[in-house]
């Protein structure tokens, strides 16, 4: 992996939003911000960011932490991926989809890297965004113009590629208060432990007191470009009870959704069957918690 | 290329080094400090060989850019000797024949210690899935597994 060089000339350790803002207009770029830092040396050895000049370590501005707040769940950008798995408000119910996501190793990744930074990263192979998007999750990002929040589902532009300006960074992740009655879920197949997965699924449910689904949400990842909403699937549960048929019909629908490509992991002929199976566990366990049934 | 002077503490040790910018934890530790006892494997955070514990959370020394660790206690496997005496989980290794090339074993021992530092009687599946990102070529991880659950059960009957 030493091949391609990495050198950049120096390293900063911010002590401001408004310093880091204001090193991002002076060397656009080339500078990098560094949050957990377990991306940019796999990037570096694939010879991506050959330009960088700069390091911006952002670990001073006071960015992780989460909180429970009237308005929503506020995750800030460098709070480890650890963290968020061991949040207990995230074990059960409405937002286990974000503890499933989280619950990956190997842990010497997980104890670093930062829920902003694999947001941020634009990867499709990672696990958070579609457990974010599942739980109609945003991204809140600082720039010269101040602050924005952006929706996770209008995150995502194309490979490696987000809604982020040049001058902007995202400072935390919002997860709005989840209704009574709801659950979700998040499973990836991965071919090693320790691999990208082949295909993920995140789902979230919320069962009203007639027994119907609503706020369906459906949410993929390594199954494209970006992570994505399937939005026919959504709608094809929403509003009716999730028995066999509907959940069959569910699936299908995800099946003539999805085209992915083939990778080193698997053909893209396997990643659409696969998902449909994902989604038939992940909804089932999603309708579960939702009933209150298990955690 | 401005060198950086930085303050490290490494097993309770203060180390004052000039590092290059993009400089590594595992290259500071190996070649400045000459703690060789962290091995370099894949540099890409894949292989576990180079963990170390910081603030007690076992890491990848080689996916750390060595400023960033600056304020933080780092351990590595030369900090598990007490007055001389090998660590329980070091013994365990020992005794249970779970090493054999020994490349991996630094890490896997770290990690192990982060480990029953948080769950001091962990079950079979809990040790396997900790030390999941530690790859050995050798043993088949049956003998590793073995010491850590020995040692565990050694460290608690110390304490209880």
């Amino acid at each position: 992996m030493s091949v391609v060089k990495f050198r950049p000339k120096e390293y900063i350790r911010a002590k401001a939003v408004e310093e880091v803002i204001s090193l991002l207009g002076k060397h656009g770029q080339k500078m990098r911000i560094l949050a957990g830092g377990t991306e940019i040396h796999e990037l570096a050895g694939r010879g991506m960011i050959p330009e960088t000049e700069v390091l911006v370590d952002i670990q001073d501005l006071g960015l992780s932490g989460i909180k429970d707040e009237s308005d929503g769940l506020k995750i800030g950008a460098l709070t480890t991926i650890r963290s968020v798995r061991d949040f207990d408000l995230f074990k059960s119910g409405a937002y286990t989809a974000l503890h499933d996501a989280c619950d990956f190793t190997p842990m010497q990744i997980i104890n670093l890297a930062t829920i902003g930074g694999n947001l941020s990263s634009g990867l499709p192979l990672f696990c958070l965004p579609p457990a974010v998007m599942a739980l109609d999750g945003a991204v809140k990002a600082v720039g010269p113009e101040g602050e924005r929040v952006i929706p996770s589902d209008e995150f995502y532009v194309d490979y490696f590629l987000t809604a982020l300006q040049p001058n902007e960074f995202v400072t935390e992740i919002q997860i709005p208060k989840a209704e009574a009655s709801t659950g979700s879920a998040f499973k990836a197949l991965k071919l090693l432990s320790v691999d990208y997965p082949a295909a993920s699924v995140a789902v979230r449910v919320t069962i009203d007191k007639k027994g119907n689904c609503k706020n369906v949400r459906i949410a993929l990842g390594s199954m494209g470009r970006i992570p994505f909403r399937a939005k026919k699937a959504e709608k094809a549960l929403e509003g009716k009870q999730a028995k066999d048929d509907v959940v069959r019909k569910v699936c299908d629908e995800l099946f003539k959704e999805v085209s992915p490509s083939s990778d080193i992991r698997s053909s893209a002929e396997y990643k659409r069957e696969v998902a449909k199976v994902l989604l038939r566990t992940v909804l089932t366990k999603a309708i579960e918690r939702a009933q209150g049934g298990t955690s | 290329m401005t060198l950086k002077i930085i303050k490290l503490n490494v097993n309770g040790n203060e180390y004052e080094v000039a590092v290059k910018p993009y400089e590594r934890l595992i290259d500071v530790i190996r070649d400045k400090m000459g703690l060789t006892g962290t091995k370099r494997g894949c540099d890409y955070g894949g292989c576990g060989a180079c963990t170390v514990l910081v603030d007690g959370k076992a890491v990848c020394s080689c996916m750390v850019i060595a400023p960033w660790a600056e304020g933080k206690h780092i351990t590595t496997i030369e900090g598990l000797v007490k007055d001389g005496k090998l660590h329980p989980l070091q013994e365990a290794f020992i005794e249970r024949g779970a090493i054999q090339c020994g490349y991996c074993t630094p890490g896997m021992i770290l990690t192990a210690k982060a480990l029953l530092d948080e769950n001091p009687s962990p079950t079979e599946e809990q040790v396997r899935k900790y030390i999941s990102g530690n790859l050995c070529r050798c043993t088949g991880y049956v003998k590793i597994v073995e010491a850590i659950l020995a040692a565990a059960e050694k460290l608690s009957s110390k304490t209880a």
